[in-house]
């Protein structure tokens, strides 16, 4: 057969075990988290680590997740063990991300296989675990080392226990860990028929290396056919007012070879959660280069070759322990992405910022928890309007229907619309934000995580700012970074911000 | 290949007009001692052909014609050159007309339908633009929304004090041909939803008004409003065909045709003229019930289903008694929240374009040359390679059926069209040979990756599923995408290339209800499920089925279990309805453990319950049926053997080998 053929009959395979994966995880979760708003990936990882194929989900899950295999291995995997690790500092992205991880050998060929999900609570100080106000990662709950909870289709109940306790809803963290398990099991079932299909060990090797150069190609000639240029940015970030100010400093160097990305003059990490782990950071730089060069790059072509991500450990883009890093995950990954965006518009055209921001609101007690990222709008283009009410960078995830999170939480919706007139104006608008308002039917804790609450998105090209996000508490303006202990019958209101717009109008 | 004894043997030729071919061949079988005294005819229309299957009298009788602009001029022609194959036999029997058509699917699709207006729950006006918030693909976050059906501009808020004269002047002035009515938490409570539209309709009489809790009563709100716009988007448009087909239907001197619905099951003109959306799928409904008529003859617990046709190839998975639902579907973009069949397609299929990306990798699809103008082979200006072409390349459709449709074959201009991929100015036979069979084995993988959505994401393993191939290029593929699931039984039913039309002419007739359940009692549940059986009812001798949506409590996806179908004979009791309930229960953690290979402490609850009424029709089996015309011919190519059924090639590699010709079908098995 010839091997342009082979190339992509081999990547629509692999890719297929992913999806099947991804969906086996949401039909069987039990978390809104997961089953509605879809906060899950799933990949699988050649021997060496290298990731081969994945399912299109969330930006911010699949450009890290290798590093957290990379994390498992150290510690010899047999086939047939299924190990989770959450831990940032190797590979994970914030603690609620669990990553459950297991190896398939068959015929000598060994891959691995994940799936990670973003659990409703990690057993951090605040329900949710994702308050602004964890100083150090202990705060933020627990920390899971790289641990093996099952082998040979033998879940560890114990060691599933020890893990679950220390969290909120252990029952439902427990169905969680346990939907990614069987997502896991469609690899292991499908994957030795696979390779036997390729001639075993011999033949899939091969194969998957062509695949793999492939890729490298596809990278290759994506880099080769765009014109050199450098640029540098700087972004300040929203930060409550007790911590010092701290940016994040971005210079590019796009040549035919690839693209330098040097973020290494950003500030120190921060006794708060504004800080990265690496794999975050460098997920945002991907996520940058696949949307503006070559949405269509498959998974095989993300190599450190052609991007060359460059930090110092201890800064708020590469967080080191004791860090704490739920809001490096969620906004500064997005502020990532919108600092190098706009050094890379310095010498190329580029759309106009989208909100930059994921507007995490987390409302929950001893009882329920209930997180929500709320979509904003997207920069406009020099092809058209941004659109509106839409997650615009490192994430994807679905709303929680209003009739779902009534039926579960004692929550009652008041309004869900688009922010009219909050996109920037130009030649084309950027997109709209949207304004969500909940009343709480019992006492709870509020926390909200957010950033362009002080500057709005910028346009591009002459085009204007989206307007800043706002909040509201029983109608009293709050910061977008805080925690509130609200009472039964209290309303939160969340205005998300628009996309900047291009051109002169 | 058996040779067949017939009792007739019909070839004949009648008068059709010019640049339509028809086709007919009499299948003979064995009827159970039910004999069924109507003719059973089905009418299926597709992109390029319409086909009539009718049954009567221990014979199948097969029509094709090619479809025309407006779908009931096509429908109606198959419809009497299939009576007029009857002939004779005709007299004093009744007709049931079943139909399946396209003209709701096409007309969503070529977002063609009526002047619509929403009202929606104020402050929740915006339901529909903003969606689930997510972008359809990951890195291209400015590509534009799909626009939904109705837009903001068009969309109203009321409040429960709504002001009726402000509202109508509202609608009126909007120049308005439908209303869609979609209220926040109606699903709970539909009472003000119901009198709002009750009201209007009195004030608005000539406007199409629909209520959501008429299509549906579940939850989710966007996926409820969504459906609710599309259906007052289409039913204007839809209704006044419906209404033609059923007058001439009439004129002609049979009954009013029962419609396909996307739920499977026939419902009457009148329903389907009510509510169009519940017809988006009816296409192809009608190939699956087929489907699972087959599995059951052949005694199959399960079989996977691929219908592939020129631009598209739809999966699924059927099984005896009902068939599987699935609640989240989208068509063009938009999810539509109704029962409908759990159909997956991929745009692969005969006449898919094959294409090489940048970095050298060889593509198909998901663009399609169409049936215009279609592949390079046909010769009507075709450039681009498609699939096709290289079945002709490879010299596996010399015999093809195709013939009988007018169509010849360019085998240079196909060879043009795959050696064009090739860098080389002059390549070899052998290169443009491997070329092309390189291209078939990319969209069998494409077809493979279907199957696997529909199986291996449901907890189902496609290898030890047999594979019902069928549509005009199901045969082609069926033994390579086999190979690919490691699937070693497969079945080809002569009937392969009119399947749906086949299907329509034996579908039961179906009305269903449903209700989301979770936040009720069970009392209620019981009384709702006792009112709802005796409504459907109205003594029509027909049995009820019930199904139920189960799952563990704080799970968002459940499995579907079906409570088999109680006869009608008596009365549906509180009583049947707790047994219902309680076999659901009792049977949903194995189901669970089957699926996800776990089962959880938690408590089980039911989410939705469906209440059907279903009309079966007494069909004969198709068990000792034979072809009645044998059109196959067989010859072997690269150790391949190839042959023509009447609607099909069927491409044979050795390691496979025909092991019985039964119900209409052959099956093949792995050799070994």
């Amino acid at each position: 057969m010839h091997d342009a053929a082979r190339l992509q009959i081999l990547e629509r395979q692999l890719a297929g075990v992913a999806q099947q994966m991804g969906a086996v995880l949401v039909r069987a979760a039990l978390s809104s988290n997961i089953k509605e708003r879809r906060d899950s990936s799933c990949a699988l990882f050649t021997a060496d680590g290298n990731i081969i194929a994945q399912a299109a989900h969330i930006p911010v899950h699949i450009g890290s997740m290798h590093h957290a295999v990379a994390a498992v291995m150290q510690h010899n995997p047999k086939p047939g063990e299924v190990w989770i690790t959450n831990d940032p500092y190797a590979g994970g992205t914030h603690l609620p991300d669990i990553t459950a991880i297991s190896c398939v050998l068959h015929d000598r060929v060994l891959m691995f296989t994940a799936s990670r999900a973003h659990h409703a609570d990690v057993g951090g100080r605040f329900p949710g675990s994702m308050s602004i106000h964890a100083a150090r990662i202990e705060d933020e709950g627990v920390r899971i080392l790289p641990i093996r909870i099952s082998s040979q289709g033998n879940v560890n109940d114990d060691a599933v226990s020890d893990i679950v306790r220390a969290m909120r809803q252990p029952q439902e963290r427990r169905g969680d860990l346990l939907a990614q398990l069987a997502s896991l099991e469609v690899a292991h079932r499908r994957l030795p028929r696979l390779i036997d299909s390729w001639g075993g060990k011999s033949g899939f090797e091969t194969s998957c290396s062509l695949l793999v150069d492939y890729g490298r190609r596809r990278a290759a000639a994506m880099f080769s056919n765009l014109e050199a240029g450098s640029g540098t940015a700087m972004l300040q970030l929203e930060l409550p007012p007790q911590l010092p100010e701290s940016e994040i400093r971005c210079s590019v160097t796009l040549s035919g070879d690839g693209i330098v990305v040097d973020l290494s003059g950003s500030s120190q990490q921060l006794a708060a959660s504004y800080n990265c782990p690496r794999p975050v950071t460098e997920a945002a730089v991907w996520f940058v280069v696949r949307s503006l060069f070559d949405p269509e790059l498959p998974t095989s072509g993300m190599r450190a070759e052609f991007v060359d991500i460059r930090t110092n450990p201890g800064t708020i883009v590469d967080a080191q322990y004791p860090a704490a890093v739920a809001a490096g995950n969620v906004e500064v990954s997005s502020a990532v992405v919108d600092v190098v965006m706009d050094a890379i518009a310095k010498f190329r055209d580029v759309p106009a910022a989208g909100q930059g921001t994921m507007n995490n609101m987390i409302i929950g007690n001893e009882n329920f928890n209930y997180y929500e990222t709320i979509a904003g709008g997207q920069g406009a283009s020099s092809l058209g309007d941004g659109p509106s009410a839409i997650h615009v960078a490192m994430t994807n995830t679905l709303n929680t229907p209003l009739e779902a999170l009534e039926s579960s939480f004692p929550l009652k919706a008041l309004k869900y619309a688009i922010r009219r007139d909050s996109g920037g104006s130009g030649k084309y608008r950027g997109g709209n934000g949207v304004v969500r308002t909940l009343q709480v039917l019992e006492p709870c804790t509020v926390s909200l995580l957010a950033q362009r609450r002080r500057t709005g998105p910028p346009g591009r090209a002459g085009g204007g700012a989206g307007k800043v996000g706002e909040q509201f508490i029983d109608n009293e303006a709050v910061s977008g970074m805080g925690s509130y202990e609200v009472s039964a019958g209290s309303v939160i209101e969340i205005r998300t911000p628009g996309g900047g717009g291009w051109g002169t109008p | 290949m058996r040779e067949t004894g017939t009792d007739t043997s019909i070839y004949a030729s009648f008068p059709v007009r010019q640049s339509t071919k028809y086709m007919l061949f009499l299948q003979v079988f064995r009827s159970a001692e039910q004999i069924n005294h109507d003719i059973l005819i089905g009418v299926d229309v597709g992109g390029t052909f319409t086909d009539a299957v009718a049954v009567f009298d221990g014979r199948i009788y097969v029509r094709k014609t090619l479809t025309t602009p407006d779908q009931a001029d096509g429908a109606m022609q198959a419809l009497s050159c299939v009576l007029c194959d009857l002939g004779s036999r005709q007299t004093n029997v009744r007709v049931r007309f079943a139909h399946g058509s396209t003209v709701a699917t096409n007309a969503l699709l070529e977002r063609k339908g009526a002047r619509t207006v929403a009202l929606f729950s104020e402050n929740f006006t915006d339901i529909l633009e903003i969606g689930r918030q997510t972008r359809e693909s990951l890195y291209r976050p400015n590509n534009a929304k799909t626009p939904p059906i109705v837009s903001a501009a068009s969309t109203i808020g009321v409040s429960t004090n709504v002001d009726l004269t402000e509202l109508v002047s509202q609608i009126v002035s909007a120049k308005a041909e439908s209303v869609a009515v979609c209220l926040l938490r109606s699903y709970l409570d539909h009472t003000v939803e119901a009198e709002l539209v009750q009201q209007l309709r009195t004030r608005l009489p000539d406007l199409h008004i629909v209520a959501s809790c008429e299509l549906t009563q579940e939850f989710r709100e966007y996926e409820r409003a969504s459906t609710t716009t599309i259906d007052a988007f289409l039913t204007p448009v839809v209704a006044p065909y419906l209404r033609k087909i059923g007058n001439r239907a009439v004129a002609a001197g049979i009954d009013s045709p029962l419609v396909m619905q996307s739920n499977g099951g026939l419902g009457n003109l009148v329903d389907a003229q009510s509510h169009a959306a519940k017809l988006v799928l009816s296409g192809p409904a009608g190939g699956l019930i087929a489907a699972q008529k087959i599995c059951s003859e052949l005694d199959f617990d399960q079989m996977t289903c691929m219908d592939v046709g020129g631009t598209s190839c739809d999966v699924a998975v059927v099984q005896p008694g009902e068939l599987s639902r699935n609640p989240d579907r989208k068509v063009s973009g938009l999810p539509l929240q109704l029962a409908m069949v759990d159909i997956h397609t991929v745009g692969a299929g005969a006449s898919s374009i094959v294409w090489m990306d940048k970095a050298g990798a060889l593509r198909v699809g998901p663009n399609s040359a169409g049936s215009n103008p279609g592949p390079a082979a046909y010769g009507r200006g075709g450039k681009q390679c498609t699939i096709t072409d290289c079945h002709v390349v490879l010299g596996n459709l010399e015999h093809t059926s195709l013939q009988h449709w007018n169509v010849s074959l360019d085998v240079a201009a196909a060879r043009r069209a795959v050696a064009s991929l090739i860098s080389e100015p002059e390549p070899s036979d052998d290169e443009v040979e491997s070329l092309a069979a390189s291209a078939i084995a990319v969209v069998c993988t494409n077809m493979a990756e279907a199957v696997g959505e529909v199986t291996i994401a449901r907890g189902l393993d496609p290898a030890s599923i047999p594979l019902l191939a069928y549509g005009g290029a199901g045969g082609l593929h069926a033994c390579a995408i086999a190979d690919a699931l490691g699937c070693r039984t497969i079945v080809i039913p002569y009937l392969g290339g009119v399947l749906s039309a086949f299907g329509l002419s034996v579908a039961p007739q179906r009305r269903e209800l449903s209700r989301t359940v979770v936040d009720e009692s069970e009392t209620e549940t019981l009384s709702w499920m006792v009112t709802t059986a005796k409504s459907l009812h109205k003594g029509v001798d027909a049995r009820i089925e019930i199904a139920c949506d189960i799952r563990y409590s704080g799970q968002s996806h459940s499995l579907s279990l079906v409570y088999c179908a109680l006869n009608s004979s008596y009365e549906f009791s509180a009583g049947d309805a707790q047994a219902a309930l309680d076999d659901c229960r009792a049977r949903f953690a194995d189901q669970h453990r089957a699926n996800f290979g776990h089962t959880l402490d938690a408590a089980i609850e039911i989410a939705t319950v469906r209440v059907s009424l279903v009309n079966d029709v007494p069909t004969a089996t198709l068990q000792d049926s034979v072809l009645a015309e044998h059109r196959t011919l067989e010859s072997t190519k690269r150790n391949t053997t190839i042959f023509d059924l009447p609607n099909g090639t069927v491409l044979m590699p050795q390691h496979w080998a025909v092991s019985k010709e039964v119900s209409g079908c052959i099956v093949l098995e792995h050799r070994a």
